[in-house]
């Protein structure tokens, strides 16, 4: 059954790519729309996001010597911690309001289901680093622009995401929803956040490419290999 | 470490370690044991049940 | 169910027969250690447990992938069967290894790729226990542990890599380590040995081990399935 409903959109009349593609950018749509009329999933993370890093204000005293070290950190902590939030938030919509179900008998291919809300949900992360970044740099007077830093930041991110919207459709189809994802999402994107705290520390204080390169390999090399797992995996998840 | 000539005395320490290493060991058997003792008297219980309900059953 | 079948009380006795040689080896037939002294011992197990806690989540791995191949209920009892096994074994290893480190290293901890890599390992499989104990259908609780078995033995050499990248003080013993680690130390034969038949013997354990839980897995599955249908009568 499932796969009969693959096939027919595989060869569909207007050709399988250009199917693909406007099914995927129907559940982004979808999702803009959606945070449009409600705003609760953006707002909830950015005011998350925010107090977070007044927390860590006041637990690590950011004077002016520790904020040069730990600046990524915070940075990192604080868009993993709202990047968490925004996850599960984001699939738990879809799976309250039966928007999952629907998108299941929907005659478009599963992985279309993926990128789309891989997609929406990293979208949602790049706005709220976007606030957050500007706002750091103005809370503390540290300089957080460097071209550099996009890159890391959209490699980290897009990672996180990856592995975050697989496991969040897992966690919000099990009984405690609320408390799971980050137990299953941050032992698996340690390696994110750890290559990705050091390649913001390499670019923030100027360090030749050579220093950090290593770092954004890993996040290249980590970004592929979940892309990859979690596409052929899905699957498996959504199915009922 | 160069100029050592006896070993040093960590026999605590080792006993220690065996102490957890074994004692986990022990632990995880028991609750194995523990766990299938109790599916048996669930099982048990279940065939003293539907030796109760089974008559009712094919008379109707 | 049925008594323990033949072939699994062979096993069993060949376990208990190995393990009772593998602590003469370890305690009476390897020497003391010329530095470290009696608490090196420990290094035998510490070391298969390790090996166990790999090898069993690797066995999950595969288990997981074969199930959602074939969707035969079976394969999912291995898969939970040796997460199970491969926790509490990675526990021994962090436990014992962080025992001897005590003298050795003069800390309880450090943050050693190994070290950490095993850790984040331990917090892997139990939040995979935790993701089963939240579902309750049994067909989807298969499916989610199988996919989350793989994604986290595929993230396990990459978190390795990424702590690699820091500076490490862990010895490595086999194969040309580094010779200034803390705690490096040459294996005489009789080491060797005793060394080798611990791995062989917690090899055994796993197996022997794997096969009780797989039963115990099957009984359970029979519990629950005749207890819906008393309900439903």
């Amino acid at each position: 059954m499932a796969e009969g409903v693959g096939a027919v959109s595989r060869v569909g009349p207007r050709g399988a790519v250009g199917g693909y593609l406007r099914a995927v950018g129907a559940i982004v749509w979808k999702d803009i729309a959606a945070e449009l009329r409600s705003r609760e999933l953006l707002g909830s993370m950015l005011v998350f996001a925010l107090l977070v890093i007044l927390i860590f204000n006041f637990a690590l005293e950011l004077d002016l010597r520790t904020r040069q070290t730990v600046t990524s950190g915070v940075l990192w902590v604080t868009f993993a911690f709202a990047g968490t939030l925004g996850l599960n938030r984001s699939m738990a919509i879809e799976k309250d309001r039966g928007c999952l179900d629907g998108l299941l008998l929907a005659p478009v291919d599963r992985s279309a289901i993926f990128f789309g809300k891989v997609l929406s949900n990293l979208l949602f992360m790049i706005i709220v680093e976007t606030i957050i970044l500007p706002l750091y740099s103005l809370l503390y007077n540290v300089n957080l622009f460097h071209p550099g830093l996009i890159a890391v930041i959209l490699l980290g991110s897009i990672g996180y995401v990856v592995v975050g919207t697989l496991l969040s459709a897992m966690a919000v189809q099990a009984r405690t929803r609320d408390i799971l994802l980050p137990i299953l999402l941050f032992p698996v994107v340690l390696p994110v956040l750890v290559a990705a705290v050091r390649a913001t520390t390499g670019v923030l204080q100027g360090l030749p490419l050579e220093d950090y390169q290593a770092w954004l390999n890993l996040l290249i090399a980590y970004d592929v290999i979940f892309l990859g797992v979690a596409i052929v995996s899905f699957d498996y998840v959504v199915e009922e | 470490m160069l100029l050592q000539e006896a070993p040093a005395e960590t026999f605590s320490f080792m006993a220690f370690g065996f102490i957890v290493i074994l004692g986990t060991m022990g632990l995880y058997l028991l609750s194995l044991i523990n766990r299938y003792r109790n599916l048996e008297q669930d099982m048990e219980l279940l065939d003293e049940l539907s030796a109760k309900v089974e008559p009712s059953v094919e008379s109707t | 169910m049925e008594a323990a079948p033949r072939n699994l009380k062979i096993l069993t006795g060949i376990t208990i027969g190995l393990f009772v040689l593998a602590l003469y080896m370890v305690f009476i037939y390897a020497p003391r250690e010329a530095v470290m002294g009696d608490v090196q011992r420990v290094f035998y197990f510490h070391v298969a447990s390790g090996w166990v806690g790999a090898v069993a989540f690797l066995v999950t791995a595969i288990a997981g992938g074969v199930y959602l191949a074939k969707r035969d209920r079976k394969w999912d009892r291995v898969a939970v069967a040796s997460v199970e096994i491969g926790v509490v074994f990675t526990f021994i290893n962090i436990a014992s290894g962080s025992i001897w480190a005590r003298p050795i290293w003069n800390t309880w901890w450090t943050w050693d790729p190994r070290l950490v890599t095993a850790t984040i390992m331990l917090l892997l499989y139990v939040a995979y226990l935790m993701l089963r104990q939240g579902i309750d259908d049994p067909d989807r609780r298969a499916r989610f542990g199988s996919v989350y078995g793989i994604v986290a033995f595929v993230s396990v050499p990459i978190t390795f890599v990424s702590i690699r990248i820091f500076r490490t003080i862990h010895p490595v013993i086999i194969g040309s380590g580094d010779p200034a680690a803390e705690g490096a130390f040459d294996m005489t034969p009789r080491m060797l040995q005793a060394f080798m038949f611990s791995l062989l013997t917690f090899t055994f354990i796993y197996a022997t081990l794997l096969w009780y839980r797989i039963r115990l897995g099957r009984l359970s599955e029979e519990v629950e399935e005749r207890k819906m249908e008393m309900m439903s009568v």
